[in-house]
């Protein structure tokens, strides 16, 4: 196709450029301009050049970390339950693939709002523990409010967007590698570790990117199962922004928010090369 | 190995096999359990009559009536549907002209359009929200002044956060949704068609229209009902830049943070079945249309670009050499 | 004409960088601003020739602050149709008001933000001919306050406190903030403190003696201490108490009137009280947009929502105390004689309002950020 359309043509590109820069680029560097000025007496901005706001961020650390840590530990998590659902629908639901992906989706393609909020019925105490009471398996569990809800939250959420890279690469796994390792008496533990794990690396990078990314600026579900008693990014944010009204800080910690997540991606990126480098060499053809 | 102890090896590991595949089911069954059941809860307390949420107390439409007689409801979700309308429209018009064309610019060029996608695909929502908000609100209060005095009558239109500021902010996401979405099915096409056509003496635009277009078909759909179902759930960026249009998700969390309505669950309801509804419709569409599931631009590999979908760039590439191993090993 | 030569209000508010983006940061735009025309000044209300009503008004308030019923009644009478845009706080409808061209017309912002919106020019002065309301017999605790003494810009929707909510289950009866907090740092998660600075410190400062008001570093540090070494035992820091409360997982939770009230209604387990240490006592007024498209509806609303038999009908659906006597008499009785809806004058005593100063202050925001992160 490339040479095919007169070079003309390539202005078709000029209206999402164009978009692009008039609402992403021009805002974030209106961000950049309120990050340097001061808060107005009143709140909001008040134009100025300082950096101060920077040097802030230094005594407001622990959003950042409690970010990471959840995001990560969140990330791992949905991974742990998607894979074997990603394996099973790849490898092993034959017909019914679709269907099953589709029921992934379903859910994710209904308000989350809703969703989650229905979770803090489910976690409160009159719902899932005190089924388990009733059982007589435990007596007095807490489930909401607590960081077991809020990484449920994020599994619950951000599960089909694990899943979806993941069965892609198991999906376009050559069912004759996993047949050759068989035959060459690979068991069929060795075979998962050595030939199917290994192709699905990349597939695994990519989801746990799409995961971690858009849960490092996860608003609600802090708020809605965590009762606010950890503090995200966004919800530093939403606050610096709402709140206390002072946009040159909240501005300030936006900024280093993109530069963290940019790290955070030139790592994940680089990861994902060496892997799928090491995927094609250390297959066993 | 002996010929003889082959035999209950391989049955051991059939039984083993079985017993594994069981357990993998009986998994799967539990994993879509735990998705479908705070569904199940909210569609099933909509029909309550009482107003607790956790005690059932019998059938009733009350809220439905309620939800549906309430003039803020209505409105909500009339703004949640023009926004998503307008964003996926947007997104799909802007998203597909580009990725057509983005192969053919120049190197540079090519660079910068792709770090402007892949930032509008990175940026944290709220980020970009909030950076919407502080620029619209500098913008209007430069040019409206101006507007004001340049205006020949008195009504001097004036700019400021609402429909337009929302749609925006969620049409950057969508825009690079279908842009990725497009360019990895583009990666894919076999140009031989193209080629074809213009040995045929086609004109450009008729190739386009008649060769690219209707094998793109599938893509640019499931680009557009992604858009579409991101702007329309969307809360975070409309939160900060909806000025004063309500959306159906802010109008269902300020009702939620202020005591529990249920009419909360026939809004979810209506919207689940809605959903559902459309889903199953552009399955059976999409698959009598093109032969093989694959067709399914929702369930293939471009599906892994869905939401928000930083992976494109970075799993793009990262899947070519496990398709060169894939086909070296199988020739 | 240069702007420099006849600076008005606005631009000198701009200069001093009050506020909005409207200030100084724009001050590379704002040399290239066009001339000001006398006309467009705000306070005057642009827009809409005298007399006309329109055919619309929107009103920024709160989720279930006014009976839709009387709305649509306002429309029969009046031919506008009301456009409710609900926010969940008062910093919300501040942030849209300062963006500029919100289109709102009438505002209900709690007491603390009018002074910064009067000095930021973000609400005008109300016609008190076209509205025709009388103050002079109105509850003296909520009416000709520090924070619009003469009611010029502002005059009370209803009133209302911010006390705790405890269930039975508590096994204890608190009448106090100190007490509160003990028992909700000795619970093991049952305790709610709303996600709100001004209510949240306030209360834990009286708890510890100090001003409701607190801005002094020492004193909100104290507070700081207090509230991080019990914030494991907390079940929430979050507005939304209710859910918590009725499924039993909270015991104990500050809570507004309105919040009070919806519970102890549908589970008379609960119990609402004001604390006698002191607290916070607020108001949500109604304030008209310095830049409302239709300034002639927002008079004819306010008109219409003052009239008695009007004003009782709200309180009805509303359930929040009025300030106004005589509509207080139409009132259901029930309502009127609810304690928690209309404490009496010795209960609301000790309580403060909360100032401009306290909404503003950056290091209770601060200090509020550093308890909700720790």
């Amino acid at each position: 196709m490339p040479k095919l359309i007169p070079r003309a043509s390539t202005l078709s590109t000029a209206p999402a450029v164009a978009w692009f820069v008039v609402f992403m680029v021009a805002p974030l560097t209106v961000l950049f301009v309120v990050s340097v000025g001061v808060r107005g007496p009143d709140g909001g901005y008040a134009g100025g050049f300082t950096f101060d706001n920077y040097l802030e961020l230094g005594n407001r650390l622990a959003p950042i970390w409690n970010t990471l840590k959840f995001s990560l530990l969140g990330t791992a998590v949905t991974l742990l339950v998607a894979y074997p659902l990603a394996y099973y629908i790849a490898v092993k639901a034959g017909r019914r693939k679709l269907v099953l992906l589709a029921l992934v989706i379903v859910p994710f393609w209904t308000s989350m709002l809703i969703r989650t909020y229905a979770w803090t019925f489910l976690l409160g105490s009159n719902g899932l523990p005190a089924v388990l009471r009733e059982w007589g398996v435990v007596d007095d569990l807490r489930l909401l409010n607590t960081p077991f809800a809020i990484v449920l939250g994020i599994v619950y959420n951000y599960l089909p967007l694990m899943l979806l890279p993941i069965y892609v690469a198991l999906e376009r796994l050559d069912p004759s590698l996993r047949a050759a390792s068989k035959d060459l008496g690979a068991g069929r533990l060795a075979t998962f570790r050595q030939v199917t794990l290994p192709l699905s690396a990349p597939g695994v990078v990519g989801g746990c990117l799409l995961v971690l990314i858009p849960v490092m600026g996860e608003y609600l579900i802090p708020v809605l199962l965590g009762g606010g008693r950890s503090y995200f990014l966004g919800n530093a944010l939403a606050d610096l922004f709402l709140q206390s009204r002072n946009w040159p800080l909240g501005a300030a910690l936006a900024g280093a928010f993109i530069l963290l997540m940019t790290a955070i991606l030139l790592v994940g990126t680089a990861v994902a090369r060496r892997l799928s480098g090491a995927a094609t060499t250390g297959s066993p053809a | 190995m002996s010929a003889a102890s082959k035999v209950p090896t391989a049955m051991r590991r059939r039984k083993r096999r079985d017993a594994v595949d069981r357990s993998l089911a009986v998994y799967a069954g539990l994993v879509y359990l735990f998705l479908f059941v705070p569904i199940v809860i909210v569609v099933l307390f909509s029909f309550n009559s009482g107003r607790h949420v956790t005690q059932f107390e019998g059938f009733s439409m009350t809220w439905y009536d309620q939800a549906w007689n309430d003039p803020m409801v209505l409105e909500a979700l009339s703004n949640s549907l023009q926004i998503a309308t307008a964003s996926a429209v947007i997104a799909t018009v802007f998203g597909t002209a580009a990725a057509l064309a983005v192969r053919r610019l120049s190197p540079t060029t090519q660079r910068v359009v792709a770090i402007l996608t892949y930032l509008a695909v990175v940026i944290p929502a709220i980020v970009l929200g909030l950076s919407i908000l502080l620029a619209f609100v500098m913008f209007a209060d430069w040019a409206n002044p101006w507007l004001a005095y340049l205006w020949p009558g008195d009504d001097a239109p004036e700019l400021g956060l609402g429909k337009l500021s929302v749609i925006a902010g969620e049409s950057i996401f969508g825009i690079a949704l279908v842009m990725t979405v497009l360019q990895a099915r583009l990666a894919q096409m076999d140009d031989s068609l193209e080629r074809a056509s213009a040995d045929l003496y086609a004109t450009p635009w008729r190739t386009l229209r008649q060769v690219t277009l209707p094998q793109l078909g599938s893509a640019i759909f499931g680009g557009f009902v992604l858009a579409f179902t991101f702007a329309f759930d969307d809360f975070i960026i409309a939160f900060f830049t909806r000025g004063q249009s309500q959306t159906l998700p802010i109008l269902l969390f300020s009702s939620i943070r202020r005591g529990v309505n249920p009419s909360i669950n026939a809004i979810a309801t209506v919207l689940v079945v809605v959903t559902v509804l459309a889903l199953l419709l552009a399955l059976f569409f999409l698959t009598r249309r093109t032969p093989g599931g694959a067709a399914l631009p929702l369930l293939d590999d471009t599906s892994s670009a869905s939401r928000e979908d930083p992976a494109a760039p970075a799993a793009g590439p990262a899947r070519t050499p496990q398709e060169r191993t894939a086909e070296k090993v199988s020739t | 004409m240069p702007p420099m030569n006849n600076i008005s209000r606005r631009d000198l508010l701009r200069l001093l960088g009050y506020g909005s983006l409207a200030s100084a940061g724009v001050a590379g735009f704002a040399a290239c601003s066009p001339p000001e025309s006398e006309g467009t000044d705000s306070g005057s209300g642009g827009g809409g020739g005298d007399g006309e009503l329109g055919s619309e008004l929107t009103l920024a308030t709160w989720p279930n602050y006014d009976d839709p019923e009387l709305l649509e009644k306002f429309r029969e009478e009046t031919g506008v149709r009301v456009n409710v845009q609900v926010y969940g706080s008062t910093e919300e409808m501040e942030t849209l008001l300062r963006a500029g061209n919100s289109g709102i017309d009438i505002a209900v912002p709690s007491q603390y933000a009018i002074p910064g919106w009067i000095s930021s020019k973000l609400i005008q002065p109300l016609d008190y001919d076209k509205i025709d309301v009388d103050l002079s017999g109105w509850n003296k605790a909520v009416v000709d306050q520090e924070f619009d003494p003469g009611n010029e810009y502002t005059i009370p929707k209803h009133w209302g406190t911010t006390g705790m909510i405890y269930s039975e289950e508590l096994g204890e009866e608190p009448t106090t903030w100190r007490e509160f907090f003990e028992l909700a740092g000795s619970l093991d998660r049952r305790a709610t403190i709303v996600d709100h600075q001004i209510s949240s410190i306030g209360s834990a400062a009286v708890a510890l003696g100090l001003d409701f008001n607190v801005q002094d570093p020492q004193g909100l540090s104290e507070v700081a201490d207090y509230l991080i070494g019990m914030k494991s035992k907390l079940f929430a820091i979050s507005s939304d108490v209710q859910p918590g409360l009725r499924n039993g997982d909270s015991w104990l939770s500050i809570a507004w009137t309105g919040d009070g009230v919806q519970v102890v209604r549908d589970n008379p387990t609960f119990k609402y009280v004001i604390a006698s240490d002191g607290g916070e006592i607020w108001s949500d007024n109604w304030s008209v947009a310095a830049d409302a498209p239709h300034p002639e509806a927002a008079w004819a609303f306010l008109k219409f929502i003052h009239e008695p038999e009007n004003a009782a009908a709200n309180i009805n659906f509303t359930l929040y105390a009025h300030g106004d006597p005589e509509v207080n008499e139409l009132v259901d009785k029930e309502v009127v004689d609810n304690p928690v809806v209309y404490p009496d004058d010795d209960t609301i005593a000790p309580l403060s309002f909360a100032t401009a100063e306290t909404y503003n202050s950056p290091d209770r925001a601060k200090t509020w950020s550093r308890i909700k992160s720790s």
